[in-house]
């Protein structure tokens, strides 16, 4: 019964941060940068009229609060038909993560139509001069090396955790495709850090500070991520082991909130230099 | 440090670079051994061919005001500040000029030099290459 409302307590923590109180803060944001820095002031920030902006701040709100019914609807089928056999259990988990992909789904849609902003504002943009800095990134640059080596070190302990279990044959265990699935995570990673460190700069008016800023915060989220899936991977494994897999549901919520907390940092918006956007 | 290219300039985009990185060494403003960001890192930040900035690069490797170290990426050169100032382009046409000047003087005419130049130029044999 404790675990029942364990998990009920913890998925409707899931629906509350992820569908409610995050994507508030966003669409907040979104509206204080509509009211602070208008397209009057601010034309090169709109390379699409405004109602394009407010259509898709609404719909991003819209998607949320039927993202959220479902979710108090699935609750509340969890609540009448809490499994208390593995094989359910299995399916559940299942769900908890098909649903925590569905939560994000409003947010994919919405960096999506960011890239496309992006793509605008490099198009529209006829200035002939262009700028760089004449200074290499890197990976130092914007991360401690004690938080890279805490990521290096969680993942080596990860393999040799892999190594140690794998002498036990038990049948349900994966062994080294567990390696190969950390591994590919992490390089997906690690891919999209370089990405953001040597690719092609998304807003062409984005000040130096802002880009340092900004690749920092991804590079962190990144590395954060990675720590939480490969300790998630081990974490797992144990679960299954101490035949805890009642609990699993609930240690997958409170996994992808995490990971949900760290893919929702932004950069500080007091922080950001506005005035790249105002007419010349 | 901030470079700044015209892509609407006559000069060209890879001359700009040279120009800007030279003037920067003179200036003081780069000191050996500075780091210089990779060809993919300015090449995207500024927009351009990575073809472009390789060129430019290699220019100034060749001039050894930068000097690139392998995987550990690219440097200001010890004697960037002594070597910026040697002005390759200038000694070609002044060396190009004292040639067509010796060639006139025996009785060759422009039309004979520009023929001699051409094929020269397009026959790496003769250059030794």
């Amino acid at each position: 019964m404790e675990t029942k409302f364990l998990f009920i307590a913890i998925f409707l923590n899931q629906i509350f941060l992820i569908s409610y109180y995050f994507p508030r803060k966003i669409a907040n944001r979104i509206r204080y940068v509509f009211d602070t820095y208008p397209p009057s002031e601010f034309p090169k920030l709109y390379p699409r009229s405004i109602d394009y902006y407010e259509r898709k701040n609404r719909n991003f709100r819209r998607m949320n609060v039927f993202i959220s019914i479902m979710g108090l609807m699935l609750l509340i089928n969890f609540f009448i038909n809490f499994p208390y056999d593995s094989q359910r259990e299995r399916w559940d988990q299942s769900i908890v993560n098909a649903f925590f992909m569905l939560q994000f789904l409003p947010l994919f849609l919405l960096e999506l139509s960011s890239f496309k902003l992006f793509k605008l504002m490099r198009k529209s943009d006829i200035r002939t001069t262009k700028k760089a800095e004449l200074k290499p990134r890197r990976l130092f640059d914007f991360i401690s090396p004690l938080l890279m080596g805490s990521a290096v070190v969680v993942y080596l302990t990860f393999v040799g955790f892999i190594i140690y279990f794998n002498q036990f044959n038990y049948p349900w265990f994966g062994g080294y495709l567990n390696i190969g699935i950390i591994s590919a995570g992490n390089l997906f990673f690690a891919g999209i850090a370089i990405w953001n460190m040597y690719g092609k700069k998304l807003d062409p008016y984005q000040s130096f500070e802002d880009r340092r800023r900004q690749i920092s915060l991804i590079v962190k989220q990144m590395v954060y991520i990675s720590i939480g899936v490969t300790v998630y991977g081990a974490f797992s494994i144990i679960v299954h082991t101490f035949e805890l897999r009642h609990f699993n549901s609930t240690f997958m919520s409170v996994y992808l909130q995490i990971i949900a907390v760290a893919s929702y940092q932004t950069l500080k918006i007091e922080n950001i230099n506005f005035d790249v956007y105002k007419e010349n | 440090m901030e470079i700044i290219i015209n892509t609407a300039d006559s000069v060209p985009v890879f001359s700009q670079l040279i120009d800007q990185v030279k003037k920067a060494v003179a200036g003081g403003i780069l000191v050996p051994g500075d780091a210089l960001p990779s060809v993919r890192q300015l090449a995207n930040d500024l927009s351009l061919n990575h073809n472009t900035v390789a060129k430019a690069y290699k220019h100034l490797i060749r001039d050894s005001v930068i000097v690139s170290k392998g995987y550990r990426g690219t440097f200001i050169h010890v004697d960037a500040k002594a070597n910026c100032n040697f002005d390759l382009n200038a000694l070609v046409t002044t060396k190009l000029t004292e040639t067509v000047q010796s060639l006139q003087n025996t009785g060759a005419t422009d039309s004979e030099i520009r023929i001699a130049f051409g094929n020269v130029m397009k026959n790496p044999k003769i250059l030794g290459e």
